[in-house]
Formats: structure tokens, C-alpha cells, sequence
């Protein structure tokens, strides 16, 4: 029997006539789309059906929220732009703290979603909202497309907003009487697509900025994820060997170059800045999670950004603001630079750094019970391997992670944004899981956290994704003190096809994350952890 | 100095103290309490363990604690060294008497 879903298979059969989702489909291919994160419904359902048929892989997911999160953890994991479809109404007011989180993070992301019908406005009619504006706010572009065989030039739009400049999420609707429509093929025109190009910096700033870092008795690189869009790691890294100035790495651009290479401080930016003289950011908005930039007892920061506005953000003083690329922008300033005598700022650097790891050592051999979160972070850290994705989900918990969990390679440690968002990275692991099979993925998480999108672990069973969830247990809301009690959340592992194990003193940890680890499927480690526990003594004074 | 801030201090410490981060999981150390006391908002302490995240006064939490009260940069610096050295149990009273010290004039 003829289903309506093999209708939307192919074009018709005089092949002079094609469906929309059709279009979309193979518009979504020619951008590189190789999986799209989703949860179906009637008003997406053609792109839904056709997807396959153009060899995209559809990761239908249990709430938006998560498939908007998991194509930013596409874009984090893979440096390009992620996709995701929703449908109407609630598909798209679901998905919006996953915009907001990627606009905050600058991450690339298209998100496609169903929308009532262009006739049927203000009618009533069914999941109809004016989803346009409540989009925008939270997108760098948001557009509705009114004519279906426009269909392949917005979606080419789209990815060009979400790549250019500053990256972001960008928002793309398709009312269903469109996406249910067809149009003629002759009628339809794919855009040219762009190579790849990067933003060339000014030679005279590039010259200025090189003087002054090659002047510093302190100089020192923070890299952000500019970096990783601009796909600089190698550039980066061939900056810092080329003049021997140390680097901090910070969110996505965590692993660029590894923690363990010597002139990397992992992503301890505090006791490199405040020490430093000459500050290169590159790529690093001037935020929060960054003293806002504002280090009055630098002689010199220099700032290299690829969006205008972020240079000297804050009223921060800039001596030297480059627009550029920061892949171009590190090349031009290695070719501009010659080696520096660095050996004894580096080592004066890693001296604190050892008294630092000699904290973090103290405190991960504790054998307290319930056990110290840094021990669960250095006895997972020395089970994966230097590929392994570890998503720290957000709260108390990252900030054990930012402390205990090295990155060796690009892409590895998805990012949390200033947002604040907690719960998104069961999302972020999905995505990781299907950008680097074959690897370890890691979801590390709280306990309140977890509630938010623990269900995604179907999504990962039904997908043989092997995620493994490491549950640093507290018992509660720690920022508030608000108690959820001891909660056995490891048993929902065997109900998605898992293992699951409790872990309530320090000797049971390492047998039950080499199990969990091991295990081809979901996995939850859900390890009771001390809920006041003593951080780095000595911190401020190394 | 102070003296009226410190005292402030000195009376509400937390009992329990967490030793180098300023707030966080565990609760605040010594500077980062003195820094809340001082109208810093925990927004700005939250999850640091160096320096103040603050657009304006912000800084390495030694030298903003030393400028916000006053205090000499090395009394700030044995304040910290005591919070760190002392064990949770006894480290509130031990702060409270180095805090009355330099209330009375007295080295930390």
C-alpha cells in the first residue's frame, strides 16, 4: 500500500516537479548536513521524510530543548554549523533556550521549524504563534519563507548568517502549506556555494601588536573559541612554539593545544593573566568568565576579534584591536615575530602551576566518603583517552570539571555559555557521540542538573550511542541549598538498555566508571559526593 | 583601615569555611566573606579562585581585599595563608582572633 510518507521520497514521477521537503533536504546536504537533530511533527513532517533520502541521518530526540542543544554540540564538537528541526508552537518555544545558549556561546546553528499556515493566520488555527518574533531575540537572523522554491536560497542564507562573522544560531521557518507543496524543478536554483575564506587582518596593527609582545618581559596568549571557528589550532599552536609566549585556552577553544603541551596552562587564565604584562586575546569575548577584561595592571592588551564590537568591550583600554580572523591574524603575527626568551616567565609560571597540581593531587587521593568531586574528575581522567569528549554540564559541577578534566584535542570539552543553561549537555554528548564515533563520551553532570533532560538517554539507546553519565551526586541544589535527597538515578539505566552504578565510597569508583566506560550503551555512574568540599588551599597564594 | 567593616566580619564569618575559592561549592574562604561584607555581589566571587570578576574594582582578590579595607597587602596575604592552613573545624575562631589583631593595631 502507498504511504504518504513514500510520496516524499523523490520528486514525482515526471521528475518535472519536486516537494518542498524534498528541497529542503538535498539544500540542507549541499551545506554539509550530515545529521539533524529533531523531533517530528505535522508541520515539519516532508523535510522529516525526505532527509534520509539525502543521506542525512535524523536524530529524533525526546524534547526540542534537546535537539536545539545537541546542534550547538555539533557545531562545538566539529567546528562547523549544527541543524536541527522542530515543529510549531511548542516544537519552537521548546527549542529556545538551545538558541539563546548557542547566541550566547556564538556557536553556528540552523534551526529549521514548521509554522502554521500563511492562510490561516489569526484564524486560530492550530500550534499557530507569531514564532518570527519570539525567534529573534534570541537569534542573529530569524526569516519565514513565503515562496517554496525559494526554499534552497534561504537555507544557503541561513548557513552563511550562522558562519559568518561572529557565529550564532540563526532561525528558518517553513509554513506547512509550503513544505507540503511542490514546485517545479525548473523553477528551483541552488546558490554558488562559498569556499571558505578568512577575514585578513591589518598588516600595520599585525606589525604594532608584535612589537609590543615582542617588548613584554610577561607576554601571554588567552585563546578563545574564536579559535576553534576559525579552525586556528594548528595556527595557535604554531604561534606559541614559534615565540615560546605561554597560553591559556578557554571554552571552545579548550584543546586547540593540548594541556600538556609546555607552554600550555590549561584554562587557568587567573594565574596567568594576573601575572602577565602583555595580554594577546584572541578570539575571547571580554565576559564574565573573563574579568569582563579588565586587567588594569597590564602595560598592553592586545585583542584580535573577528566582530568589530568585541574589541575593547566593557570600555576595557585595547592598545592594539585587530579585526581579522584569528587563524590569518595568528599567521601574520608568527611571520611577524621572532623567537622571545620566555624560559624564565614560563617557568616562574610553572611553578605555580605545580603548587596548584600539587592541590588538586591532595585532593583527589582523598578517602573521605561520600568521596571528593576532584577524585571522581582524576579518576575519570585516567581512564579516557586523548580523544575522548567530556561534556561538564554547568553549576558547582563544571567548576570541579574546569579543574580536573584536561583537553587534549579540539572539540573535546564542549563549551557551557555565560547563559547559564544546566541539564543541555546529555545533548551536547549526543552530539559528540555522533560526530566522533568510536570515542569515549562523557557526560559529566550534577544531580539536580540531571533532571532536566535524563531522558535523552533513550535518545541514546535507541541510537547505540555510548554515553557515559557520571552523576556527581551532592544530594541537592547546592547554589541554594535546596535538598533532592539520595536518588538512585543509575537505576534508569537498565530501563534504556544500560548499566548502572552506585557508588557511595572512593574504592567502588574506579571499578564502576571501568565498567561504565567498557559497556556499548548508556551507562550511569551516580557517585555520591561530598557536598562541602575544601577546594585548592593555597590558591591565592602561589 | 576599616575598622568598622572588619568588625562586621569578624561577627558574621560563616562557620563553615571553604579554604581558596571565594564562593563556591563548600561555601566562601575568608576573602571571598570579606569581599561580600564589602558589597561585592557573590556574582562576581562565584567560582573564582585568583582574582574578582568585577568590570570596575575587580582584581586579584589579595589586592582588592587589601584596597577595599585598607589593610595592608601582606596582613591580607597571612589572613588567606591562615584560612588555607587551618583545619575547617577550627578556622573561624582562628580568623576571628587574627581579625580582632588587626582591629587593635596588631599584625594579623
Amino acid at each position: 500500500m502507498s504511504t504518504p510518507r513514500a510520496a516524499y521520497g523523490a520528486t514525482t514521477a515526471a521528475a518535472e516537479r519536486v516537494n518542498a521537503g524534498v528541497l529542503m533536504a538535498e539544500a540542507l546536504r549541499r551545506e554539509g548536513v550530515t545529521h539533524l537533530f529533531g523531533l517530528g511533527g505535522g508541520h515539519i513532517n516532508p523535510t522529516w521524510w525526505a532527509a534520509p533520502g539525502a543521506g542525512i541521518t535524523l536524530i529524533d530526540v525526546r524534547h526540542e530543548a534537546a535537539a536545539a542543544h545537541a546542534a550547538e554540540g555539533w557545531a562545538l564538537a566539529t567546528g562547523d554549523a549544527g541543524a536541527c528541526i522542530v515543529t510549531a508552537g511548542p516544537g519552537l518555544t521548546n527549542a529556545l533556550t538551545g538558541l539563546a545558549n548557542a547566541l550566547n556561546n556564538g556557536s553556528p546553528m540552523v534551526c529549521l521549524a514548521g509554522s502554521a499556515t500563511l492562510r490561516g493566520q489569526d484564524t486560530g488555527e492550530v500550534e499557530m504563534i507569531d514564532q518570527l518574533s519570539i525567534a529573534a531575540p534570541v537569534t542573529k537572523w530569524a526569516r519565514r519563507v513565503y515562496h517554496a522554491d525559494r526554499i534552497p536560497e534561504y537555507v544557503a542564507m541561513a548557513f552563511k548568517e550562522a558562519r559568518s562573522g561572529r557565529p550564532g544560531p540563526v532561525y528558518l521557518e517553513v509554513p506547512i502549506d509550503l513544505i507540503h507543496s511542490d514546485v517545479a524543478v525548473a523553477d528551483v536554483v541552488y546558490p554558488t556555494a562559498l569556499e571558505p575564506q578568512r577575514q585578513s587582518p591589518s598588516s600595520a596593527l599585525v606589525a604594532r601588536a608584535a612589537e609590543l609582545l615582542s617588548n613584554a618581559q610577561r607576554p601571554a596568549v588567552v585563546a578563545g573559541s574564536g579559535v576553534w571557528w576559525s579552525g586556528a589550532a594548528e595556527e595557535l599552536r604554531a604561534f606559541v612554539e614559534h615565540t615560546g609566549i605561554p597560553v591559556v585556552t578557554r571554552q571552545s577553544a579548550r584543546g586547540t593545544v593540548p594541556d600538556d603541551h609546555p607552554l600550555c596552562f590549561g584554562n587557568d587564565w587567573q594565574s596567568v593573566v594576573y601575572r602577565a604584562d602583555v595580554l594577546l586575546v584572541v578570539g575571547k569575548q571580554l565576559d564574565y568568565f573573563f574579568g569582563y577584561g579588565y586587567f588594569p595592571h597590564l602595560d598592553h592588551l592586545l585583542q584580535v576579534d573577528v566582530n568589530p564590537v568585541e574589541i575593547g568591550r566593557n570600555r576595557v583600554p585595547v592598545s592594539v584591536g585587530i579585526v581579522g580572523d584569528a587563524g590569518a591574524t595568528l599567521s601574520e603575527l608568527t611571520a611577524a615575530m621572532k623567537p622571545l626568551a620566555t624560559d624564565e616567565w614560563v617557568a616562574s609560571l610553572r611553578s605555580v602551576a605545580r603548587t596548584t597540581d600539587d592541590a588538586k593531587a591532595a585532593l583527589a587521593a582523598s578517602e573521605q566518603a561520600p568521596v571528593h568531586p576532584m577524585r571522581v574528575c582524576r579518576e575519570l581522567q585516567s581512564l579516557l583517552r586523548r580523544d575522548a569528549t567530556v561534556v561538564a554540564d554547568a553549576s558547582n559541577m563544571l567548576m570541579w570539571a574546569n579543574a580536573g578534566i584536561a583537553a587534549y584535542t579540539g572539540g573535546c570539552n564542549p563549551a557551557m555559555s555565560n547563559l547559564g543553561c544546566i541539564g543541555h549537555g546529555v545533548a551536547f554528548a549526543l552530539a559528540g557521540a555522533c560526530a566522533r564515533p568510536g570515542t569515549q563520551v562523557v557526560w559529566l553532570v550534577g544531580d539536580g542538573s540531571f533532571g532536566f533532560n535524563a531522558m535523552e538517554l533513550d535518545t541514546a539507546a535507541r541510537f547505540k550511542l555510548p554515553i557515559t553519565t557520571v552523576i556527581m551526586n551532592n544530594l541537592g541544589w547546592s547554589g541554594q541549598w535546596v535538598p533532592l535527597g539520595v536518588r538512585h538515578y543509575e537505576r534508569l539505566a537498565p530501563g534504556f538498555d544500560g548499566i548502572g552504578e552506585f557508588v557511595e565510597e572512593p574504592s567502588q569508583l574506579r571499578p564502576a566508571l571501568e565498567r561504565a566506560l567498557a559497556y556499548e550503551g548508556p551507562s550511569i555512574v551516580n557517585v555520591l559526593v561530598e557536598p562541602e568540599p575544601e577546594y585548592f588551599p593555597g590558591r591565592y597564594l602561589a | 583601615m576599616n575598622a568598622a567593616l572588619l568588625q562586621q566580619v569578624r561577627d558574621t564569618l560563616p562557620k563553615r569555611l571553604n579554604a581558596g575559592i571565594l564562593m563556591g561549592d563548600g561555601g566562601f574562604c575568608v576573602l571571598g566573606w570579606m569581599l561580600l561584607t564589602a558589597g561585592y555581589h557573590p556574582i562576581t566571587l562565584y567560582s573564582n579562585t585568583v582574582g574578582v570578576v568585577d568590570p570596575a574594582t575587580g582584581g586579584p582578590a589579595i589586592d582588592v581585599v587589601a584596597r577595599v579595607y585598607g589593610l595592608e597587602r601582606s596582613d591580607v596575604v597571612e589572613l588567606a595563608r591562615l584560612n588555607d592552613a587551618t583545619p575547617r573545624a577550627e578556622r573561624r575562631d582562628a580568623l576571628r582572633v587574627a581579625i580582632d589583631a588587626l582591629i587593635a593595631g596588631a599584625p594579623a
